[in-house]
């Protein structure tokens, strides 16, 4: 084992807990899931302490864990043939696919290139993701949050890419609804 | 050449990641150019996904202290 002073399993749970239960937290749908997530983390971290190398930080270690335990997870829950059910679509356009007046997109009036730094903002967000069906806000936290590649995200979700690409757009359309009506009132 | 509102949008996240070919790009653009809606969802969608990930920096919860002494035990 590492005798390094950067190594400190001991000190892992103070030390990393509560932003690995973020971490988790942002991306699963209950809290209980987020806490079993972080749990698993520092077992498996734990035992396979000995294989640590010091290539990464033990911090960045301790993350790439969670990562996989968060894939993990959403393979699990994905069930052998994710069917994909429903015309979401029908809420936002008309019979010509053109969009419904009520529900064109409004002008939101912000600067587009600037990172949020409102909490506001992101509490929103973690909402209106808790409304989207769970195989849309799985395909959205792979994408959009973890950057996996449209393959694994299909194989990890059991999903063609053709139902990956029709995921990802009622995400979209979900998403910036939700936003455009509870974060800016709009 | 025209495309639909739907098929617009759905090429846009095509788009963003660099998976639409030379002509649905320019069918897009001309979409673009007489329908504000879909350009605004284009934008607006990329915002969304852009800041995402920032969303644990914007998060204080905290692991629950019964939790961390459960993993505390069973890390011994």
């Amino acid at each position: 084992m590492q005798q390094n002073s950067g190594f400190v399993p001991e000190k892992w749970v103070d030390n990393y807990g509560d932003e690995l239960y973020r971490y988790a937290l942002v991306r699963v749908k209950d809290n209980g899931f987020a806490e079993d997530i972080v749990q698993e983390t520092f077992l498996s971290a734990w035992k396979s302490r000995e294989t640590y190398n010091g290539t990464s930080s033990e911090k960045n270690w301790l993350y790439a864990i969670c990562k996989n335990k968060i894939i993990d997870h959403f393979r699990k829950q994905s069930s052998s043939s994710s069917i994909i059910v429903g015309k979401d679509e029908e809420m936002y356009f008309d019979n010509n696919e053109h969009w419904q007046s009520k529900n064109s997109p409004k002008d939101w009036n912000i600067n587009y290139d600037k990172k949020v730094e409102s909490k506001e903002f992101y509490l929103v967000l973690e909402n209106c993701k808790k409304k989207l069906k769970d195989i849309q806000q799985q395909v959205f936290v792979l994408k959009y949050m973890e950057d996996l590649h449209t393959v694994e995200i299909c194989e990890t979700l059991k999903i063609t890419q053709a139902n990956y690409w029709v995921l990802i757009h009622r995400c979209k359309l979900h998403l910036r609804s939700c936003i455009q009506k509870n974060w800016l009132n709009l | 050449m025209n495309i639909t509102c739907l098929q617009a949008t759905l090429l846009s996240s095509k788009k963003e990641a660099g998976q639409t070919s030379f002509m649905e790009n320019i069918k897009l653009t001309l979409h673009y150019s007489i329908c504000t809606g879909c350009k605004r969802f284009a934008k607006q969608s990329k915002f969304i996904s852009e800041n995402a990930r920032n969303s644990a920096d914007f998060n204080d919860d905290k692991l629950s202290p019964q939790r961390k002494i459960i993993i505390k035990q069973l890390m011994e």
